[in-house]
Parts: C-alpha cells; structure tokens; sequence
C-alpha cells in the first residue's frame, strides 16, 4: 500500500537552488557542469512523477479483525 | 426471624462495589449544570465541593490535573461540570469526578450546548493557529472522509481528475448525519490515520439543513480531528456554514470543491513551472560557459601580446651579438663581415619564423577551442525545448565528445589555471577519443 519515492517538493526545491547556483555564483566549469547534471537528474525525476495518469481511487474499509483492505470504488 | 442463606449474603466491598460499576455503567461521562457550594481546595491541590440545584446536592472532587488549568469557582457560581458518577467506596459516599468544568456565566445565552463545546475545545486549545499545520505543495496520497454516496464525494474527484490525476486517493466512506454519524466519522478518521504515508486527509460533507451538519460540531469528532497524524482539511457544507471540526482542522475550506482545489495543484501549472525550471538551468550552464568563450579570447589576446613582447625582447638581445660578432670579424676581413652579417641575419630570421609558427600555433589553437565551445552552446540552446534523452548526452562525462579537452599534468592531475603551465612542461590533453601529449610553449 506505501510506496515511497523522493517527494517532487524535495526534488522541484533542490532543482530551483541547483538553478540559483548556477545563475548567482561564479563557479568553475567543472562545478558548474556537476551541477547541471545534478539538476538535469532531478529535472527528469520531476517529470516522471508529473506524466499525467489515471487517478486511482480506492475505497478503505476496515475488516471484522481491524485489517484494512482496500477495494475499487463503486458508482 | 430465619437467618439468611450464606449464599445470598454480599460483603460490603462487593456491594460498594458493585454498585459503583452500576453507576459508572449506566452514566459514563455526562454534562451536568449546577451551583458550585462548600468548595474546599486543599492542599494537596485537589478540589472538594458539592455542586447544587435548589434542595438537592452532590459531592464533588476534582483533581488536581483535572484543575491545574484553571482558577477555582466562586461560591454560589453556576458551572457546566463534566462529571463521572461513582460510589467512593471507602466512605460508602456517591461522588461525582469531575474532568472539566466551565462557569456557565462565560457562556452566551443562546445554544449553551454548542457553546459549552466551543468552550471545552477552546479551553485546550485545538482552535489555536499555532497548531495548524501546512498542506504539503505536492500531496500524493490523500484520503478523503465523507459519505461514499454523497455529491461532495463526487465534486471532489471531478477536481482531482481535473487538477492533479497523478493523485492516489483512499476514500473511508461513513455516515455523515444521523445519530450514528459521530461514531461512524471517529471511525473513518482512525482509518485514515492507519493508512501508509498520507500526505492529507479531506474530511466534510456537502450542504445540509444546520440539524445536518450536527455532527461536525461534535466534540469527540473534533477532538479526532485534532489527533490526526497528517494535516486535516475539513470541508462542510456551503460557505456560510462553519462547523468546530473547520475550526480544529489545518485548513479550513468552503466547499468540498474548494478543498480539493486546496489541497491538489494544477499539473498544468506545476508542469510549466518545472519547464520553466530547465530553461533556466539551461541558459544559466549557457551564460556560464559564453563567460569561458569570453575568458578564453582575453587569454589569447593576452598570448598575443606576450609573444610579441618576447620576440621584440629576443631581436633586441640579438641584434649587439650580430654587432659584436661583425666587429670581431670585421677586423679581419671584410668579406667575413658580410658573412657575419648573413649569419646574423639569418640567425634573426629563423627566430622570427620559429616565433610566427609558435604564434600560428596558438590562434589556431584558440581557435579550436573556442570553435568547440560554440558548437557546445548551440548544441545547448538547441535542446532547450525537448528535455528526453538529449539531456543525458550533455552529461560532463561526454562534454569531450562536444569538443572540451581537459589538459592534465603528468601527475594526472587536472590543470585549471594559467600558474599551472609552466615553460617547457609536458602534460596530456584528453579528448573524446583518447589522450595528446602536448607541452607548454609559453606560459
């Protein structure tokens, strides 16, 4: 039931520091082209978490033992 | 007179005892209003005293981590009490507990019911902004509490579907009016808090007669609310309606709509936002590497100029050796001196060559590099559009393919500045496909 990713927040916050970096401070080249590589990573996983799908819905319910089980929403 | 049967004889402490779980059975908590009278604070910081209503009384104690919040009643004062009956069974005395007590003075005269619930969360602070917690910007997995049959349900997976259908959502259905709905929500709100990593709960309903929305001003159902373990957004009813559970929860929203529109983003939005992003990245690594073009024809200029100091200083330097040759000579023979002067003259000469093809050297070489660095930029702006795979090949690892040589020192270390070029020394330049030995003409 849990599957657990680095949240797009983190990646999206990281990114947008990676790109003041780069615009703000006078690196090297190799610092620099570090960086872009980074942030070109973080771009990506970004996107794959964006590419839009199907939303899931699910119902939760709770069963006689305290388990819970999920099941397809109805209607 | 017969004696009893010793079977129905009880002893005094099961009966005091069994009394009192009669009492505590039938009662549990309740909310009782009353005159406080004979309050005694002792020592011990627990509170004694009767609570009364014309001819009638009962004795009362609350303890001192029921009290400690609060200042102690005047005598006579009306109070709302929530008290729990039970018999004390070493004095044989019935005697109320009470949790919690608030002077009815305090109240408005209106719903006092409401009102002694709004006072009750008050008093602990579940209204407080400083609990409030903020909605994460990307929630991924959200559950929503509300009747599986409800339009409220409905509206808010139209929203979702519209906003963010990247999302993951876990409805727990459950009553949401009727005398059963408190139970049922409590429930629903504890499977919520069981479910793996949630980001936000939903909690609410849509609009309904104010009898209705009763549940949502229910103080267990808000006390749940509070013990959420991920932040809350209540949503009931239309705008006009506030119910207590909006006024616990993190957020408060108008509508079940507007709490979906609260919680999810707009992958649009967020989307352009992230495109946006790369560009910038993009034109940052561009900015970045027309400074090095730039840094990269200053230092050739600066070559230029050194090598025609040098070769003015060596011409400066040959030219009294030429004199003081031809004089030696001279002396001797005139057609010496002629030689002389051609041997000098050539000597001038091949300098000057070995300079102009050291100076031909360097532009071209400057202008390889600086070739390599335009083709380097135009690939880049050329791929500001499609991020994919072409952003991989700009991976520092294959920036050698675009042109960039790295020069290191025997040592293999990586020589980044002109201090590090010495005359004469030798180093390698590694390209794309493998390493140059080359030397330092002139440093």
């Amino acid at each position: 039931m849990s599957d657990q990713k680095p949240g797009l927040g983190d990646e999206l916050l990281q990114l947008e520091q990676i790109v003041r970096r780069l615009e703000g401070e006078d690196l090297d080249l190799d610092a620099a082209l570090a960086l872009f590589e980074e942030g070109v990573g973080r771009l990506r996983r970004s996107r794959e978490q964006l590419r839009a799908a199907e939303l899931k819905v699910q119902q939760v319910l709770e069963d006689a033992d305290g388990e819970l089980r999920t099941e397809p929403l109805d209607g | 007179m017969t004696a009893p049967l010793a079977d129905d004889v009880w002893s005094v402490a099961q009966l005091a005892a069994h009394v009192n779980e009669t009492i505590t059975d039938s009662y549990g908590t309740i909310w009782l209003k009353g005159e406080v009278a004979e309050f005694k604070a002792w020592a011990s910081g627990h509170w004694y005293f009767k609570l009364r209503e014309g001819e009638a009384q009962l004795a009362c104690v609350m303890w001192k981590w029921a009290n400690a919040k609060q200042r102690p009643p005047e005598a006579g004062q009306e109070v709302f009490a929530l008290v729990e009956p039970g018999l004390y069974q070493q004095r044989g005395e019935f005697r109320l507990t009470v949790k919690r007590m608030i002077g009815t003075a305090d109240i408005g005269s209106a719903s006092k019911d409401k009102e002694r619930v709004r006072q009750a969360l008050l008093k602990d602070g579940l209204f407080a902004l400083e609990r409030k917690r903020p909605l994460p910007a990307f929630p991924t997995r959200v559950a929503i509490v509300t009747s599986a049959s409800g339009a409220a349900l409905q509206d808010m997976l139209t929203v979702t579907r519209r906003r963010w259908p990247i999302a993951e959502l876990f409805i727990v259905p459950c009553l949401v009016q009727g005398a059963g709905a408190p139970d049922e929500i409590i429930a629903a709100l504890g499977i919520a808090n069981r479910i793996p990593n949630l980001d936000v709960c939903i909690v609410g309903r849509g609009g309904g007669a104010k009898e209705d929305l009763a549940a949502f001003d229910n103080e267990a159902v808000c006390r749940a609310v509070a013990e959420m373990v991920m932040p809350v957004v209540s949503a009931v009813g239309h705008e006009t309606d506030t119910s207590f559970c909006d006024l616990v929860a993190d957020v408060r929203a108008a509508t079940p709509s507007q709490a979906a529109e609260l919680v999810f983003p707009d992958l649009v939005e967020v989307t352009d936002g992230v495109r946006q992003l790369g560009q910038r990245l993009r034109s940052a690594l561009e900015r970045r590497t027309g400074v090095a073009v730039e840094r990269v024809e200053r230092a050739g200029d600066r070559l230029e100029a050194a090598m025609a100091k040098r070769v003015a200083r060596r011409r400066d330097r040959l030219a009294p050796i030429g004199g003081r040759l031809a004089a030696a000579l001279g002396r001797r023979a005139s057609e010496s001196r002629t030689q002389t002067e051609r041997l000098g003259g050539r000597l001038v000469g091949a300098l000057q060559q070995r300079v102009g093809r050291e100076n031909g050297r360097q532009a071209e070489q400057r202008e390889r590099l600086r070739a390599a660095i335009l083709r380097r930029l135009a690939l880049t702006r050329a791929e500001t559009d499609t991020l994919g795979a072409s952003l991989q090949a700009l991976s520092p690892l294959q920036v050698l393919d675009r042109g960039y040589a790295i020069p290191r020192s025997a040592e293999g270390d990586v020589l980044r500045r002109r201090k590090e070029f010495l005359p004469n020394q030798l180093f390698t330049l590694r390209v794309a496909d493998g390493d140059v030995a080359a030397r330092v003409e002139s440093a």
